[in-house]
């Protein structure tokens, strides 16, 4: 099993920014640190050995053409006197004759020249770094040299480094502190809000307060506000419709209920048949209502994301639609016809544009009065398909067109038997096919139309 | 005739048993999926009533082996109207009308009817509309005992709204129905045979309704 990838965490993340560029620096600083220290420390002993070197070059002298030292007691002393490093001697002719002192030192270097200051080179004697300093008098056939351990250097050197490592070393190490608890100070009021949300019940949308939280989370909380808002609109309008939907529900249940119990009270045959009657009239009403309620959940955005949407032939669909309506029709004396031809392709769910289409040849069919004529129509307008249903009826009010969409919203003054939902079915389904639903009188301000736009399936092609 | 009547719920079921015994016929229930099985196996029946929400045993598992059995006995389905969407499918696996619930009694009945009729008529090639009857063996209809004079494209025409009484049949599939594959005849010419029709017709009370941009219908008279 693959392991899972680790979260990005913003501790981890300042660790890092923090730590490379500081701790490059201190690599850089050390380096610098030590070739600065060692520079230094050869400063303050190098001049100890060269004055050395003059002090014993002065004990030097010349007899008969032989280089004589005479070292008294205490000078030998002198040279022995430091505890933590060693100190040796040589004197030699400039010819390189060895004199005095100990064999084994470096030999000058060739350009060194008589009278000149002494001057100090790093080199080893028996395997051992050695710091010497070489002087040779002016006018003298001879030079001295001395050598001394780096013992003292080493040690003054490290302090030096020490002293400049150790505030770096601090630094980092507050740095990394300052981080743990700036990120954990910082995350805290963010733990808080989570806190807060996660003991909330499902119920309690109230917005989360925003004045804690630090700036740089306030769109995240903002977007938090929102989504709990607009989850707070879509649970009322849920409530309400629920409620509403109870209360259509209940009205056609006691009306069966009160007509079920006169018929068993009553003797008479021809009373117990008006009741029986009104009951399958009742129950004709509450069915179509619980099927419309079916309808609108399943049109509804949540249910219309699962729509199964492929490109399909409005004209046909509708043409087979109107066709499968014609025995209502013809039942109620309604001349229904259809106009429209040719291919204009959509994208859609036939099952819902059925349903979509049944709900307006329904309330036209049921609106117009015998002998009125309704007609489904599917054509072209633009980038869009037009499908509309006209009828010859009695038509809506001005200040209805636009209620008419809403859920159980009824035509005042309307003695047709309906849901109310017919129309916010259609709307609903329509939007769901990013088109549009309107309601407008006919030609000549006779009747009704109702129209819904769908965007045009890009797969018909243009006209010739 | 000898019907079953598939259907677990009690109340439906009692409510379609009294109903078509009542009729005349001899109706068996069956209340799941294994029982309806076990009798399509067994009796020959007329027609068949099948629920699709079916305990035991699904009611399109029910309809497939029947169908896999290969009998031509008719099958009105029953469904509730949200499965629809899904269960019209059931029409491919062999059912030959459905019904959504709830259902009017009434249409229930002629839906019956109209499956048995269509049984006869493909058994002796006879279809009745009214005082009318369209011999699809023989080619020629009759008014009573009374010959119609009917070309045969007329005749054509006359037979495929007679198939399909109370349904609309739109012009295309008229004139699919009467012209072979090298003949040309315009749409148009379906109007002049359906007004033809019509004068022919009109004696028998028989009439054929135009209907905008859809068809043309044979209304189904009222039914005895």
């Amino acid at each position: 099993m693959r392991e899972a990838a680790r979260p990005p965490s913003l501790r981890r993340g300042l660790f890092v920014w923090l730590i490379a560029p500081v701790g490059t620096l201190a690599l850089v600083s050390v380096m610098a640190a030590w070739v600065t220290a060692y520079r230094f420390a050869n400063q303050v002993y190098d001049r100890s050995i060269s004055d050395t070197a003059v002090a014993l070059s002065q004990l030097v002298r010349i007899e008969n053409d032989f280089v004589v030292v005479d070292l008294p007691l205490q000078a030998q002393m002198m040279l022995d006197s430091d505890q933590r490093d060693r100190i040796y001697y040589k004197v030699a002719t400039t010819d390189g004759v060895f004199v005095a002192g100990h064999r084994g030192l470096p030999a000058a270097p060739r350009s060194i020249v008589p009278g000149a200051d002494p001057f100090c080179f790093d080199g080893a004697l028996q395997g051992e770094p050695v710091r010497t300093a070489v002087f040779a008098p002016g006018g003298g056939r001879y030079y001295v040299e001395i050598a001394e351990t780096v013992n003292k250097r080493d040690t003054l050197a490290l302090e030096i480094i020490a002293s400049m490592l150790l505030p770096l070393i601090a630094l980092v190490a507050l740095g990394a502190i300052g981080v743990w608890l700036g990120v954990a100070r910082g995350l805290r009021p963010l733990t808080a809000l989570a806190g807060d949300i996660s003991r909330r019940s499902a119920e309690d949308l109230r917005p989360v307060d925003e004045a804690p939280a630090p700036l740089e989370a306030r769109p995240l909380t903002r977007a938090l506000n929102g989504l709990l808002e607009r989850l707070n609109q879509a649970l009322a309008t849920q409530r309400r419709f629920v409620a509403d939907a109870a209360h259509q529900l209940r009205t056609p249940l006691t009306g069966l209920k009160t007509q079920a119990e006169l018929a068993l009270r009553s003797d008479d045959p021809a009373t117990v048949r008006a009741s029986l009657r009104k009951i399958v009239t009742g129950t004709d009403r509450t069915s179509h209502l619980v099927n419309q309620l079916l309808a609108l959940a399943r049109a509804e955005p949540e249910g219309q994301m699962r729509m199964r949407r492929h490109a399909i032939d409005l004209t046909r669909l509708m043409r087979d639609v109107t066709a499968d309506w014609i025995p209502r029709a013809l039942g109620r004396g309604i001349d229904l016809g259809f106009e429209g031809g040719g291919t204009l392709s959509i994208s859609g769910d036939p099952t819902l544009l059925r349903e979509l289409a049944g709900n307006l040849i329904d309330n036209a069919i049921a609106h117009s009065p015998p002998g009125a004529e309704v007609t489904v129509a599917v054509r072209r307008h633009g980038s869009d398909v037009e499908l509309s249903v006209t009828d010859n009826g009695p038509g809506v009010p001005g200040a209805e067109r636009e209620r008419v969409f809403e859920r159980f919203h009824r035509v005042l003054g309307s003695t047709v038997e309906g849901s109310g939902l017919g129309l916010a079915i259609v709307r609903q389904i329509a939007h769901g096919h990013g088109g549009s639903a309107c309601l407008e009188p006919g030609p000549g301000e006779v009747g009704t139309r109702v129209t819904v736009a769908f965007p045009l399936a890009p797969a018909t092609p243009p006209p010739a | 005739m000898r019907l079953l009547v598939v259907e677990d719920d009690p109340v439906i079921a009692d409510g379609l048993l009294r109903s078509l015994r009542a009729s005349g016929h001899a109706v068996d229930h069956a209340p799941d999926g294994v029982t309806a099985d076990q009798a399509l196996e067994r009796y020959p029946y007329d027609l068949v009533i099948l629920d699709l929400g079916l305990p035991r045993l699904d009611g399109m598992e029910v309809l497939k082996r029947f169908r896999g059995r290969a009998t031509a006995v008719p099958v009105l389905v029953l469904t509730a109207r949200d499965e629809l969407d899904d269960r019209v499918a059931g029409l491919d696996a062999g059912a030959d009308d459905y019904l959504a619930k709830p259902f009017d009694l009434p249409e229930l009945e002629a839906r019956v009817r109209a499956l048995l009729r269509r049984r006869e008529a493909s058994r002796n090639g006879r279809i009745d509309i009214g005082s009318v009857t369209v011999d699809t063996a023989g080619r020629c209809a009759y008014h009573g005992s009374e010959r119609l004079d009917l070309s045969a494209r007329e005749f054509g025409v006359l037979e495929l709204l007679a198939r399909r009484a109370g349904r609309v049949v739109s012009k295309e599939q008229l004139l699919d129905s009467i012209t072979g594959w090298d003949e040309d005849v315009g749409v148009n010419a379906i109007e002049v045979y359906v007004h033809r029709l019509r004068r022919k017709l009109e004696p028998a009370g028989l009439g054929i309704r135009t209907l905008r941009g859809l068809g043309y219908l044979i209304e189904k008279p009222p039914d005895a």
